[in-house]
């Protein structure tokens, strides 16, 4: 049996967040106080329940580290008194002095302890202490602050088999040589001695405290999936697993059904209410249907086989579904039977927010937005036209245009809802629900693919790792709605400053640049948008463009893992090609075989531009400013240079590499560029500013190319 | 410790109070003015305030007119009665959670038939100016009990803090007596009386009165003459009549919020000016009370 640590702090239920985040904390604290303290040891584990934390180190060794610190004196040549000061302060005798390079030192041994001495302080003082829950109380006379009160403490050092029971107090609580159980099984409220780190594991487990939380949430998976398999259909993973595997200390898996009458409700609305109010886990088949199999997750073996347990449940999950009933035909009724410009005006009765009046007057806004990018053509007509001939639609630009329309004025109107006043978080997703019904044999088919599930989603991306809206009409609904919000509070001087953005302004215009981006991938329209980079014709307000600009330089370093430095000194240079063209380029610089001939290739441009400035002959770098009369001024029987030759021909190719125009660039500047002869001068300035120009093209090509690869690549690994 | 069979309404209360009672409790009387919750009960918020060990157990009726359903819902009402526990400091020898167990295993809540959890809760009131972190005690799924340790009330930091649990009556006695509508409880099983036999018709008509008829007018001004004779007796020093003005003012903006008058911001408004007299009435106990020497809270 290797040497070995052991403390169970048991405390009453901690809420799972705090406890999850602990684990990690406590690991750290341990293993940072035992270092500090010159105290070896292999690893340290740290498994949990909801009512208690155990921390194993393995290994740990018996005694500290000796050492010997090295204190510096004063000169050996000192004088007596001096010297006979330095040692009363210290203590010692000239016999403790050692003399190295023409100075007086002390060696100050520090002995090896055993660590049976000292390992209550450091519990005490380096770990229990440093211990900080992001929400914590007090509750007796030592006003320490934990999650929750600290019941009992236990630890136990075993040392060469010898099993030694560590007296330590802290919040008031002195700790003992035992240990508690589950709360209802096995021992319950009686403690149960404990005599060694073996001992202790044996006891919980008889006492039907499973302590490894990853053994607990096996379990839990492996009954689980065991119920779903019954119906051909799987678990449905989402959060409420890991908070379910902190709720209890022995899980039991139970299997129970949704009562028939409320599966007639949206999914999400069940899944929502059953996981948000009961923590129950939903069963979803290979469609990603809802069975009315569900699974209770309980704390407790019972002696009638979980009847009692599972008829209270069911009780339970009755009444709130109920209430989520009542509520949804509410609605229903509502939406059914009033028109939809009542609909809409009764959106006057929500704020939107202070000063900047109800939702009516968003509404309003954002179709005004609509209209300012039809007639400034910031919507592309051409490709839209496009998109509904790939339909296979009779529907014309102006039919497509009041569907948006539609959506704008719908958007919104679930805020009123009786579902989403009482579960704010099914926003937008109950919307589209309100909307099917309303319109359900009104539009075509065929374009239905154009602007399905737009109200769900246009409050999409709600973050870096969610997709932006599917279909066309949701993406130019999501844009408008955030550019209107950041537009409003820019003007109302509510930007984001440093670390504070209650209003989540830069998650929105991140939102509008992905879109803007990532748009074409899903909806598989080219250039919905015609988005100036310096997104100047997106708004008026400055500060607004600035603050895009920003967004998008940093989405760039996030998703291309480049530095900002780099950016800033390219891009003004490549954003003359657009956003889409500049992620794709500085994608072809995060591709580090590129990179060093992309960098060195700039760097030559520079020094072409100056050559081209510094030669002071404007009537010269006019002409040849012009890129058509190039041609003109080559002529090809003056080759004198072997560069030159070289050059020309490349030119003569159809297909030009990159690495081509890098050569040809790196031997332009081989050869005298400003001659006597005004001709010749002409002719290889020309040369330079063709160079340039095809190098501009090519970049573009790559770049595009790049733009293309990379969301064509994220696109498919999402999917 | 016998475990009663409870057989209606007010054996669950009989039970509960002798349970703590023999616990070291003080079984005290309901406060005598209507109030949302029996947090408001003096002796809850002012005591929790006051150095002196205290433990307390009371029924308090609360009114919350808001979730009045004209005796239509079958567990939905706007005046419910709460059983409070108030317990300061918190007990050292026996394991309050522990305490709490054996309270449910006395009034019938068999720990080997039923999954009980603890469910990360904190709460907070506004009005109160009040927090405390504890839980929601779950009974096969539903709650039955509120579990909270104070931190913090009036915006006072408590010195010592107290733990209150408080308990949901009607919806215990509908899970024990295993009846869905509130109003078929046995209220006196022997008399044949319901619950619905005494509160069935004040439902119906206190909920028109909330929703419908209460007048508007003398509400705010009810409303402004509370904070101005609460604020008036807080100058006088005398804090339990200015708390007992204060709590009279925090139920007059519940029925005007019923009565659907009150729009976000003025919501906002009305419960900073609560607070705001709450906070004055626990600061003057504290000075008032605050020497431990003194007999009597």
């Amino acid at each position: 049996m290797n040497n070995c640590l052991l403390l169970e702090i048991l405390t009453e239920e901690i809420p799972y967040t705090l406890q999850a985040k602990a684990i990690e904390d406590i690991k750290q604290i341990t293993e940072l106080a035992l270092q500090e303290n010159l105290i070896n040891f292999d690893l340290v584990n740290v498994f949990a329940t909801s009512r208690r934390i155990t921390i194993i180190v393995q290994n740990i060794y018996e005694f500290t580290q000796p050492t010997t610190i090295e204190k510096k004196g004063p000169k050996a040549n000192i004088d007596n008194n001096i010297l006979n000061a330095f040692l009363q302060q210290n203590n010692i005798t000239k016999d403790n002095l050692i003399v190295k390079e023409g100075y007086y030192f002390i060696h100050i041994n520090s002995p090896a302890l055993e660590i049976k001495n000292i390992i209550a302080n450091i519990i005490q003082n380096n770990i229990l202490s440093k211990v900080k829950f992001k929400k914590s109380m007090h509750w007796n006379s030592s006003k320490v602050y934990w999650a929750r009160p600290i019941v009992n403490l236990l630890c136990i050092l075993e040392i060469n088999s010898v099993a030694n029971i560590i007296n330590l107090t802290y919040a008031n609580v002195q700790s003992s040589n035992y240990t508690f159980g589950h709360r209802f099984l096995g021992a319950k409220n009686n403690p149960i001695p404990i005599n060694s780190v073996n001992n202790y594991f044996i006891k919980l487990k008889e006492n039907f405290v499973i302590l490894d939380q990853n053994e607990r949430k096996e379990i839990i998976i492996k009954q689980a999936n065991n119920i779903a398999y019954k119906y051909n259909a799987s678990l449905l993973n989402n959060w409420v697993l890991n908070e379910v595997v902190f709720l209890n200390e022995y899980p039991v898996v139970l299997e129970s059904s949704i009562p028939q009458k409320y599966l007639q409700l949206p999914k999400e609305l069940i899944i929502t209410i059953m996981a948000n109010n009961q923590r129950y886990l939903n069963i979803i088949d290979n469609n990603n249907n809802l069975l009315p199999n569900y699974i209770i997750v309980a704390n407790n073996l019972t002696t009638d086989n979980a009847a009692e347990i599972i008829k209270g449940n069911n009780k339970v999950l009755t009444a709130r579904l109920e209430d989520g009933l009542f509520f949804y035909n509410q609605d229903i009724t509502y939406y059914k039977n009033t028109s939809l410009e009542t609909i809409t005006n009764n959106l006057q009765k929500i704020t939107y927010f202070e000063d900047l009046g109800t939702y009516y007057d968003k509404v309003t806004r954002i179709l005004s937005l609509l209209n300012q990018f039809k007639q400034n053509n910031l919507l592309n007509l051409d490709n839209l036209k496009l998109l509904l001939n790939n339909t296979k639609s009779p529907t014309s630009i102006t039919e497509y245009y009041s569907v948006i329309e539609e959506i704008i004025k719908f958007c919104k109107v679930d805020l009123l809802s009786n579902v989403v006043k009482e579960i704010p978080e099914l926003q937008g997703i109950m919307g589209e629900y309100y909307y099917n019904i309303l319109h359900k044999n009104t539009k075509q088919e065929a374009v239905s693919s154009l602007y399905k599930n737009s109200i769900k989603e246009h409050y999409k991306p709600q973050g870096p790792n969610d997709q932006i809206p599917l279909a066309p009409v949701g993406q130019i609904v999501s844009l408008l709605d955030k550019l209107d919000t950041l537009e409003q509070l820019f003007n109302k001087g509510k930007m984001p400053t440093g670390s504070q953005d209650p209003y989540a302004l830069r998650r929105a215009a991140l939102g509008v640049i992905r879109i803007l981006l990532e748009g074409n991938f899903v909806n598989k329209v080219q250039n919905l948008f015609n988005i100036d980079i310096k997104f100047n014709n997106l708004t008026n307000n400055t500060q607004l463009q600035e603050f895009f600009t920003e967004r998008f330089k940093n989405y760039i370093v996030d998703e291309l893992k480049i530095s900002k430095d780099i950016i800033n000194s390219k891009y003004n240079f490549i954003s003359t090609y657009g956003i889409h063209t500049t992620f794709g380029f500085f994608a072809v610089f995060a591709n580090n075989t590129q990179q060093a001939s992309v960098i060195e290739c700039f760097s030559l441009i520079d020094r072409l531009k100056n050559l081209v400035k510094s030669s002071n002959n404007s009537v010269m770098f006019n002409k040849i400013n012009n890129i058509e009369n190039i041609e003109l001024n080559i002529n090809y029987n003056n080759l004198q240079t072997s560069q030159e030759q070289y050059i020309i021909k490349v030119l003569q190719n159809t297909n030009i590499t990159f690495a081509q125009i890098n050569e040809c660039i790196k031997k332009i500047f081989e050869i005298k560029l400003i001659t006597e002869d005004v001709n010749l001068t002409t002719m290889r300035l020309a040369i330079l500013v063709k160079l340039n120009y095809l190098l501009h093209i090519i970049l573009k090509e790559d770049s595009n190319a790049y733009y293309n690869n990379y969301y064509t690549k994220k696109i498919a690994t999402n999917n | 410790m016998n475990n009663f069979k409870i057989k209606d309404f007010q054996d669950l209360i009989t039970a509960l109070e002798s349970f703590w009672i023999n616990k070291g409790c003080t079984k005290l009387m309901p406060y005598d003015t209507e109030m949302g919750a029996g947090t408001f009960h003096p002796s809850t918020a002012l005591f929790s305030l006051n150095p002196k060990p205290f433990s307390a157990c009371y029924v308090q009726p609360s009114r919350r007119p808001t979730d009045g359903r004209y005796g239509e819902s079958p567990n939905r009402l706007q005046h419910y009665f709460q059983f409070q526990v108030i317990i300061k400091p918190v007990p050292t020898k026996e394991n309050i959670t522990n305490t709490y167990l054996e309270s449910l295993q006395h009034i019938g809540i068999d720990s080997h038939k039923h999954d009980i959890r603890f469910v990360e809760d904190d709460w907070k009131s506004p009005t109160l100016g009040a927090s405390g972190l504890g839980w929601e005690v779950w009974c096969d799924g539903m709650e039955i009990t509120q579990f909270t340790y104070f931190q913090e009330m009036g915006g006072i930091s408590c010195p010592i803090v107290a733990v209150e649990i408080t308990y949901g009556l009607e919806r215990l006695a509908m899970y024990l007596l295993e009846t869905d509508n509130v109003y078929s409880l046995p209220w006196n099983k022997e008399q044949n009386i319901t619950y619905g036999d005494i509160f069935f018709n004040s439902e119906k008509e206190f909920s028109n009165l909330n929703f419908n008829y209460a007048n508007i007018n003398y509400l705010q001004q009810q409303f402004k003459m509370m904070e101005d004779e609460c604020n008036s007796l807080i100058k006088n020093k005398l804090v339990y009549p200015a708390y007992h003005y204060a709590i009279k003012a925090s139920n007059i903006f519940n029925i005007l919020d019923a009565r659907g008058v009150i729009s976000a911001v003025e919501r906002e408004l009305y419960i900073s000016k609560i607070r705001n007299l709450v906070k004055q009435c626990c600061s003057l106990y504290v000075e008032n009370y605050k020497n431990t020497n003194l007999q009597g809270y």
